[in-house]
């Protein structure tokens, strides 16, 4: 016993010395020493004669992937570690053996907990692997084919039931075949992460263009400054277009260069997670702030870099019908000139701007007319010079609207776990030149306020889903029910169910109203949270 | 291939059966030399969380005594041939222990795993001599930065001198062990059944499952679950299939005194986990949201009953009067094999997690 802590305190006293002497050696070709962060690794992990630790070096993986694994060696093997050491251990991995920003953005949706149907490129993959845990976990690592190998023997030794599970396909073998799949289109070593460069200048003035389904869009500004180590402190302000303003303050951390995790919070508001990927002009950072407590409650964003240069983030509305007059529109940006006059606002075809009715260097509140005759469709916004990100749709009638996602999960709790609640957003849309819904030259018209309702989906005769899985509210917001038996229903059943999500929507003089609808799946609660799912 | 032409010959037995009527009716029910069929008393062992073993009497239904078990969790159980042991599956897998009935205690344990080996047992039987128990083991192998597996085998165990042999390798995904009545086939099921010749010790057939069957549909699922031979000395556990596009449900049955193997079609879907054939062969019984009963000549359905509670598994009295429903919750729930109706609950100190009901019946 004493023998072995002996050996296991000799070789951390060896690698504290070697690392000492190399430095932090960069590990993305898997030739890493590791630094001295990684000795507790080393006890198990046994360094080769090139100074590489045995699987750590031949794996590639984001933040969360490296926090997931490393939880699993304190919760399985034993390793002792405190929170900061373990930071200080996924942050190195993840400068060094992270993944290049085209490697992260095709699965860039469930960092950012987003709840989509996954497209996935590999049937064998399907069907071996994707059933108990998403595509995106397997697609956010790069390994050696032999750790992907390993990764095979891995769950059939830590599963013993998975092929009893997986029993309706011949587990082992159609997993050799998504193996194979794996090892040659995830490859550890890849053009992509050796030509990132992994350091970008993140601090300075960013602008901010947001959408929050159920709430609207919104616009604003965040302050970066450096803690230096990748570590950041923001100061962010944004304003809704119905006029409501936030401010929170927050601090966030990036890995590899240009992938940002951060938290922010207003003073009475709830904690915002940020998960955003800096582009690779290094111009954007785009992603999902979301509840830290309800990730399925959050808002797409988009940051810009703010230059001296005028720049037009978008409007206070995405649709204008034809004809209007005298409307009130806000232009939102940065640097707008204090010279700016109305005939240097250009809407396009049709659209005539009166003149400027208050001028900040930020926000623009104009009046506009539209004529009769102004041509329906999209059109970019120009403002002088300025670098112009806003569009602004024209339309004569709203011929249909749509309900997104689709379709919607939601997972019931309260009780045992929290809630997992699901947004729902009614889009218009125009037909277009052709006249035809549902076709390609259509011009999307924004989000409208729908009234909100729940319907059965009829599967059984009995079917009683709708009376018991919860509640939408008038944003369109879905509140499940809570979870564990209920008495009052047959067999004490969860509450769960399958029902419609119905939209329904009058548009100005439209008579009848539109409806659309989405369906909606309430089930049982995740039990265990994964960083990647 | 030769198991698929018997299978064959079966069905085209028995659907000229059908027509042949009451004669080859009385052929197919006359009880076999079944355990089941010899006189006495029945008493039903059922593992509980955490670490017991009740013992129900079944004449008054009550529970009359319990078995401490060494470790944790019960998840399978096996009556030795001689009917004087309980080889009960404990401690994730890892563990046997041996319970003396009539003392109702446990007298033994074996322990599996040693050093980086873990062992876990997947389904076991016991040989008719008494001495051999036959053990599907699925090895994990902790090295210090690696979890990996060894095949998975079948491992003859000696109870008198403790010492065990590998049998065989066998592929992943066996769950259930059966051994003939005469003790010369053990068969090993997953999704195939594979026939051991215990002499030799040497696979002798290999049937995949997951394939057409003799009737022209296609299995999709099978539920190597809790099934067992109790009683009538028939295997049985529902499968599913697929006939062109109507989906169908019935029972692979797997005769231990005949050796044959056949799937018997009972018409649309029912979800069911496990199954019963009882005594007399000629019906069978299955659970999980309702309790059904099915006749195994006629081929259907013959009765439902709603429960309101769901059952993993069940086994029947000895006589075939009444069925003893179990598993999820901590209680026995006692049915008239007739009317379906509910006799009684037994209450139980703790949860029928993943256990197994045992039914012996004693002089
Ligand atoms: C006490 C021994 C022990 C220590 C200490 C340890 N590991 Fe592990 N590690 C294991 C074992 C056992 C496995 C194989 C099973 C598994 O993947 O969970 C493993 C596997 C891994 C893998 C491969 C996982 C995969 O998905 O293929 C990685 C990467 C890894 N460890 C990283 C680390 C890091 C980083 C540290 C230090 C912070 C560490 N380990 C410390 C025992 C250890
Ligand atoms: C029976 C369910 C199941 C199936 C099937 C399954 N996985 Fe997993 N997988 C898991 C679980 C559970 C974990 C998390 C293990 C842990 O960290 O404790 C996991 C973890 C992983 C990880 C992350 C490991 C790490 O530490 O980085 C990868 C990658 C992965 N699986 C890939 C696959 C692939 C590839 C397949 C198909 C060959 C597959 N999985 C099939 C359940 C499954």
């Amino acid at each position: 016993m004493t023998k072995m802590v002996y050996r296991g305190l000799k070789l951390v006293i060896v690698l504290l010395v070697s690392a000492g002497v190399l430095g932090l050696t960069d590990g993305r070709d898997g030739q890493a020493k590791g630094p001295a962060i990684l000795a507790k690794c080393a006890v198990c992990h046994r360094p080769d004669e090139r100074g590489r630790l045995s699987r750590i070096a031949f794996q590639r993986k984001t933040p969360e992937g490296w926090q997931q694994t490393v939880r699993r060696m304190v919760r399985l093997h034993g390793l002792s570690i405190s929170v900061d050491e373990a930071k200080a251990v996924v942050k190195y991995l993840s400068d060094h053996q992270g993944l290049a920003p085209a490697e992260v953005r095709p699965i860039a949706y469930d960092l950012e907990r987003r709840d989509i149907i996954e497209r996935i490129p590999d049937e064998a993959v399907r069907s071996a692997c994707v059933r108990c845990h998403s595509f995106a976990r397997i697609a956010a690592q790069r390994r050696t084919a032999e750790e992907w190998r390993k990764l095979k023997t891995f769950h059939l030794a830590l599963f013993p039931t998975l092929v009893y599970q997986m029993r309706q396909i011949d587990w082992p073998t159609v997993a050799d075949r998504a193996i194979a799949y794996l090892a040659e289109h995830y490859p550890f070593n890849t053009e992509a992460w050796r030509r990132w460069p992994k350091t970008t200048e993140i601090a300075g003035r960013w602008m901010i263009v947001g959408h929050q389904p159920g709430r609207g869009d919104f616009f604003g500004d965040v302050d970066i400054r450096s803690l230096g180590n990748d570590h950041f402190e923001t100061r962010q302000r944004i304003v809704f277009v119905d006029g409501q303003r936030i401010e929170r303050t927050g601090r966030a951390i990036v890995y590899a260069g240009f992938a940002w995790r951060g938290s922010s919070q207003a003073p009475d508001g709830p904690k915002i997670k940020e998960v955003l990927h800096l582009s690779e002009d290094g111009q954007m950072l785009v992603g999902r702030w979301f509840q830290a407590a309800h990730d399925q409650i959050g808002a797409d964003v988009t940051l810009y870099r703010k230059t001296r240069r005028p720049l037009v983030l978008g409007l206070s509305v995405r649709s204008l019908r034809a004809p209007a007059s005298r409307q009130r529109v806000t232009i939102y940006g940065a640097n707008f000139p204090s010279t700016l006059t109305s005939d240097e606002i250009d809407f396009g075809p049709g659209v005539i701007v009166h003149r400027i009715e208050n001028r900040q260097s930020d926000e623009l509140s104009i009046i506009l007319d539209v004529r009769a005759d102004a041509p329906d469709g999209q059109r970019r916004v120009r403002v002088g010079e300025a670098l112009s990100h806003a569009h602004l749709a024209i339309y004569h009638r709203i011929d249909y609207i749509t309900v997104v996602p689709s379709l919607g999960l939601a997972r019931l709790g309260g009780i045992k776990m929290p809630k997992q609640h699901q947004q729902f957003e009614a889009l218009a849309f125009t037909n277009g030149p052709d006249g035809l819904p549902r076709t390609s030259d259509d011009v999307a018209l924004g989000p409208v306020s729908a009234k909100w309702s729940l319907a059965e989906d009829t599967t059984d005769p009995n079917d009683d889903d709708v009376k018991f899985v919860g509640t939408i509210d008038q944003s369109g917001l879905f509140t499940p029910a809570t979870d564990g038996p209920n008495p009052a229903r047959r067999k004490s059943n969860n509450n769960t169910g399958q029902v419609w999500v119905v939209a329904t929507y009058t548009p100005e003089g439209a008579e009848p109203p539109l409806t659309a609808r989405a369906k909606l799946i309430v089930t049982v609660p995740r039990f265990i949270e994964w960083e990647i799912r | 291939m030769r198991k698929v032409k018997h299978t064959r010959s079966l069905v085209t037995t028995l659907i000229s059966m059908r027509i042949a009527g009451g004669l080859v009716l009385t052929l197919l029910c006359v009880p076999l030399l079944v355990p089941g069929s010899s006189p006495g008393k029945d008493w039903l062992f059922v593992g509980v969380q955490f670490n017991k073993v009740m013992v129900i009497d079944c004449q008054r239904d009550e529970v009359v005594g319990e078995i401490r078990l060494r470790h944790r969790i019960p998840v399978d159980m096996i009556v030795s041939p001689d009917k004087k042991y309980l080889y009960v599956v404990t401690h994730q897998k890892q563990s046997l222990e041996v319970v003396d009935i009539s003392e109702r205690r446990v007298i033994d344990s074996i322990e599996l795993s040693e050093g980086q080996r873990e062992r876990r047992i997947f389904g076991l039987a016991a040989h008719p001599n008494g001495r051999t128990l036959y053990l599907h083991v699925k090895t994990t192998v902790r090295l210090l930065d690696e979890l990996t597996i060894e095949p998975p085998r079948l491992v003859a165990l000696d109870l008198t001198t403790k010492k065990r042999h590998t049998v065989t390798e066998v592929p992943e995904g066996i769950s259930r062990l059966v051994i003939s009545r005469d003790g010369q086939r053990l068969y090993a099921l997953g999704r195939e059944v594979l026939t051991i010749d215990t002499a030799s010790e040497k696979i002798i057939d290999r049937r995949p499952l997951y394939t057409r069957l003799p009737d022209g549909s296609r299995l999709v699922d099978v539920f190597h679950i809790y099934g067992f031979e109790d009683q009538s000395g028939i295997y049985s556990v529902p499968y599913y299939a697929q006939a062109g596009d109507r989906p169908r449900f019935g029972l692979l049955l797997l005769d231990t005194v005949n050796k044959r193997l056949r799937f018997v079609d009972m018409g649309e879907p029912v979800l069911m986990f496990s199954t019963v054939i009882a005594p007399d062969r000629r019906y069978a019984y299955g659970v999980l949201h309702e309790v059904v009963k099915m006749d195994l000549v006629r081929r259907r359905i013959i009765k439902t009953t709603p429960h309101d509670r769901i059952h993993y598994t069940l086994n029947i009295s000895s006589d075939g009067q009444k069925l003893y429903v179990a598993g999820a919750g901590p209680e026995v729930d006692v049915f008239d094999t007739q009317s379906l109706q509910l006799l009684t609950s037994i209450p139980l100190p703790g949860d029928v997690a993943d256990a197994y009901l045992r039914l012996i019946t004693l002089p």
